[in-house]
């Protein structure tokens, strides 16, 4: 008779406290993002491509799931390639290696369990990772280029991996081997490019309405 | 004779331009995810969260865009609410993206050639059906909005999308961040304790 009280008490507080987490506010979301793919297009500057020495056929950046308190021992964060790389003159030789830079807004969360996270509730925009892609010549000409994203050393305090970070605006740029920051050596950045068919829809292309 | 000449000359002067400016396929699926969206002090829309979602993008080619308006599709799973009230039944997606249209157009009438704007250029309006008893599920075709890959004239123009930024909101709510739910990024989770008191799997 007393265990079966007991039972029926400890089913009690469960469901209580089932109930009571139901109403309590959360503001968490409950599981990290898995792995994002983003593909890249040729880089634009207002007046057209930013580098004008170089184009390529496709390109995709793999962001792997970030899972604390893995960044801070294991520093690569996913995978960038470039494929078909070609010079758009004769002249200009293909390079032997590309850099990348990932920037993204970092906002870290207001609640700290033990309160001695530095970043708390911050909101800035820093470098999340950087690549040196290594390019091999093909046989057609074109280079295919590849690195794995690392993130930099001391992204992330130890004594934040107790605080979920959520990063937001993520800017992902190629650009030529110790030029990045300059725009006209900029070769690719994450986005969606659409090719064109021709002729236009107005001069009866094949496939319009 | 001569105008065969300078015709066969237009072509050569038009195709190594083409080649010196144009990407030669169009970008395969891309799949972005959705973090809570969040605001300077916290969660934008502290009303509502979430477990996971995505929002997916497929290959692009001309000139079915005119006529095919879906480009893609976006979900929010388990979406939940964190304080008591109701859980909506639609909820609202919207992509920006900075647009620019090559310099380049063979017959030289797109209006928006070389052009470089940042517009909402698709919107989606997501179902959420029950699943179980406090969470829906949300999800939608992704549609281009009017103004955006709709002018027979570019369809010859290569045009490019970066800077692309999704989120969803309440339903009617766009544009105002108190409504904002998700956002495209990355989330990563808390462990307990920190690596500096020990924490499990901690260098």
């Amino acid at each position: 008779m007393r265990i079966v009280q007991t039972k029926v008490l400890l089913g009690v507080i469960a469901a209580v406290v089932v109930a009571w987490m139901g109403l309590t506010p959360v503001h968490a979301q409950e599981v990290a993002t898995a792995k994002s793919r983003v593909r890249m297009v040729r880089a634009f500057c207002t007046t057209g491509p930013c580098d004008a020495g170089f184009t390529f056929q496709s390109g995709s950046a793999h962001i792997n799931r970030m899972k604390q308190p893995k960044p801070i021992s294991k520093r690569k964060l996913g995978k960038i390639r470039i494929l078909g790389l070609e010079a758009t003159t004769a002249s200009v030789a293909l390079p032997s290696s590309l850099e990348a830079v990932v920037t993204a807004r970092f906002l870290y969360d207001t609640v700290d369990p033990d309160g001695d996270c530095p970043n708390l509730g911050s909101d800035s925009v820093e470098r999340l990772a950087t690549s040196s892609m290594f390019c091999r010549a093909n046989v057609d000409g074109r280079a295919t280029c590849g690195g794995d994203l690392l993130l930099p050393l001391g992204t992330f305090d130890t004594r934040c991996t107790d605080v979920r970070v959520t990063m937001h605006d993520l800017d992902i740029e190629v650009f030529e081997f110790g030029m990045v920051g300059t725009d006209s050596a900029k070769i690719a950045t994450q986005g969606i490019s659409l090719i064109a068919s021709e002729p236009d829809c107005s001069s009866g292309g094949s496939g319009c309405p | 004779m001569r105008k065969i000449l300078s015709l066969l000359l237009g072509a050569v002067v038009v195709l190594a331009a083409q080649s010196s400016y144009a990407q030669a396929k169009g970008t395969a699926t891309a799949r972005l995810r959705m973090a809570r969206a969040m605001c300077a002090t916290g969660p934008c829309n502290p009303l509502f969260n979430f477990r996971a979602g995505s929002a997916q993008f497929k290959r692009l080619k001309q000139p079915k865009p005119l006529t095919r308006r879906s480009v893609g599709r976006i979900r929010l799973d388990g979406v939940t609410r964190t304080s008591p009230g109701g859980l909506p039944t639609l909820l609202d997606g919207v992509v920006t993206a900075r647009v620019n249209f090559d310099p380049i157009d063979p017959d030289g009438d797109c209006a928006a050639v070389g052009s470089d704007t940042t517009q909402v250029i698709a919107t989606s309006s997501m179902s959420c059906s029950q699943k179980g008893a406090a969470a829906v599920s949300c999800r939608g075709d992704i549609v281009l909005s009017a103004g955006t890959l709709d002018d027979p004239d570019c369809t010859d123009v290569q045009q490019y999308f970066s800077d692309v930024v999704v989120e969803v909101y309440e339903d009617g709510g766009t544009g105002d961040d108190t409504k904002k739910i998700a956002r495209n990024g990355i989330l990563m989770t808390g462990k307990t304790p920190d690596c500096e008191s020990g924490g499990a799997g901690c260098p």
